[in-house]
């Protein structure tokens, strides 16, 4: 009777220990996914914040006394570069001051474009088009990678929220993600009209 | 009472057929020709392309996977969701996974006719090959250009030719205004196929069919409907064999716009 006993709390310490194993390292496997895709988020803006000073030369080549708005692209592109996002310290907070600093950029970006509207030589640049291109391509990029992040949080966020993987995620301190929030237009890629 | 209930079949019909007509298309409902033919990859669920043309296509999208390892969807439709190219592009490449995963090497092309939209989309290995300023040069030479025209055939073929030379030679063959487009290669493919096609329909009749040549047996049948690979083949006419996409994913390079 002992024996058997003992054999049966084996069994469900054994069945326990698999179900733990599994579902902690499915977990890392999702918060892994999730990290990756906020880093791949970062590279895309850190593209478009590069492309900033190559744009800015070829308007100011055309629009010397535009002084105002390569100030105002300056400053939102230094701004934007201080913050980064730590993924082992997301808060939203966080994420909402990132955002901001990134729109800004986005408002200089288009600043910068609308002050072409008023060279047509600068608009007709070949230099200019293809940047504008890559600006484009830049913003969809952008778009894509949140999406995707979001989508890696929200696989993240369900496995670790779900029973019994919530007991798993307590223990061993796997938190709830934070998403991005979809500003208003901020995720549509902007139209350009070359 | 008669009259007034055949009216209104009518009606329904009439409104089913407008339905129809105007089917938004999404990343999950454009049936994929590349799973069920191994040598096609023009999806035209709609059939805005000759048969021709489309066959030609595929043909220029076989050797793009054959000798560059560049696999393609190609997609030609009315309407997609919200008018959308670059959303259904996207989604194509990344539910389908198109291209190898280990390379990425997937390409995507979305051309919504009626909402005048397409997007270009290299998966995330093709855009240091293919850059968003490139995708751009071909749409504007072979999609916009052509579509202004309202020659769909033309537009996704020269799409597909530019696509390979750029790849083959690293030349699009897309010239800027003013220079001159050598085209007599692709004049050349159009008009061997146009002038075979004819052969055949005025030799045989009409008796492919449409997807008629997959049945295997029945002559050249597969060139033209959809087994252009099978040139190759030792005899024509063989059984065919659906594919396979490699896991690709899409990061939302490219370029798209509208004509």
């Amino acid at each position: 009777m002992k024996n058997k006993t003992f054999w049966i709390v084996l069994g469900i310490v054994a069945v326990f220990g698999i179900w733990a194993f599994s579902g902690y390292n499915g977990m890392v496997d999702k918060q892994e996914m999730a990290t990756t895709a906020l880093s791949n988020v970062q590279t895309q803006y850190q593209r478009r914040a590069d492309m900033m000073p190559q744009l800015a030369k070829i308007v100011k080549a055309y629009a010397k006394h535009e002084k105002e708005t390569f100030e105002a692209v300056t400053k939102a592109r230094n701004a934007a570069t201080q913050i980064h996002l730590d993924a082992s310290n997301l808060t939203p907070e966080k994420m909402k001051e990132y955002e901001m600093a990134q729109n800004q950029v986005a408002q200089a970006f288009s600043r910068l474009i609308a002050v072409a509207e008023a060279y047509p030589e600068l608009k007709a640049s070949e230099n200019f088009k293809a940047l504008q291109v890559q600006e484009e391509g830049t913003e969809n990029r952008i778009s894509e990678a949140r999406k995707k992040y979001n989508e890696a949080v929200q696989d993240y966020n369900q496995t670790v929220r779900h029973f019994p993987n919530s007991l798993l995620a307590g223990m061993f301190g796997f938190d709830k993600m934070a998403k991005f929030e979809a500003a208003a237009g901020a995720e549509k890629a902007p139209e350009l009209d070359i | 009472m008669k009259r007034i209930f055949n009216i209104l079949i009518f009606l329904v019909l009439a409104v089913h057929s407008l339905q129809l007509s105007a089917e938004e298309w999404t990343a999950d409902n454009i049936p994929m020709v590349h799973l069920q033919d191994a040598r096609r990859y023009v999806c035209d669920p709609e059939n805005l392309m000759s048969a021709a043309l489309r066959d030609s296509t595929d043909m220029y999208l076989h050797r793009l996977e054959k000798e560059c390892g560049i696999q393609t969807v190609f997609v030609i439709v009315g309407h997609v969701a919200d008018g959308d190219a670059f959303r259904v592009a996207q989604d194509i490449g990344n539910k389908n996974g198109v291209g190898d995963k280990k390379i990425d090497r997937g390409l995507v092309v979305v051309v919504a006719v009626d909402d005048r939209r397409y997007f270009i989309a290299p998966g995330e290995g093709l855009e240091g090959d293919l850059t968003d300023v490139e995708c751009d040069d071909i749409a504007r030479a072979c999609i916009v250009k052509n579509m202004r025209m309202g020659n769909t055939d033309l537009a996704m073929f020269e799409t597909a030719k530019a696509v390979y030379s750029k790849f083959k030679t690293d030349k699009t063959g897309v010239e800027r205004e003013g220079e001159d487009v050598d085209d007599f290669g692709g004049l050349i493919i159009i008009i061997l196929v146009i002038a075979f096609w004819v052969f055949i329909m005025l030799s045989k009749g009409n008796n492919g069919g449409k997807g008629g040549g997959r049945r295997g047996g029945s002559g050249f049948g597969p060139f033209f409907w959809g087994n252009p690979g099978h040139i190759n083949d030792s005899g024509f006419g063989g059984g065919f064999s659906g594919g396979s996409f490699g896991g690709g994913s899409f990061g939302g390079g490219g370029a798209g716009g509208g004509w």
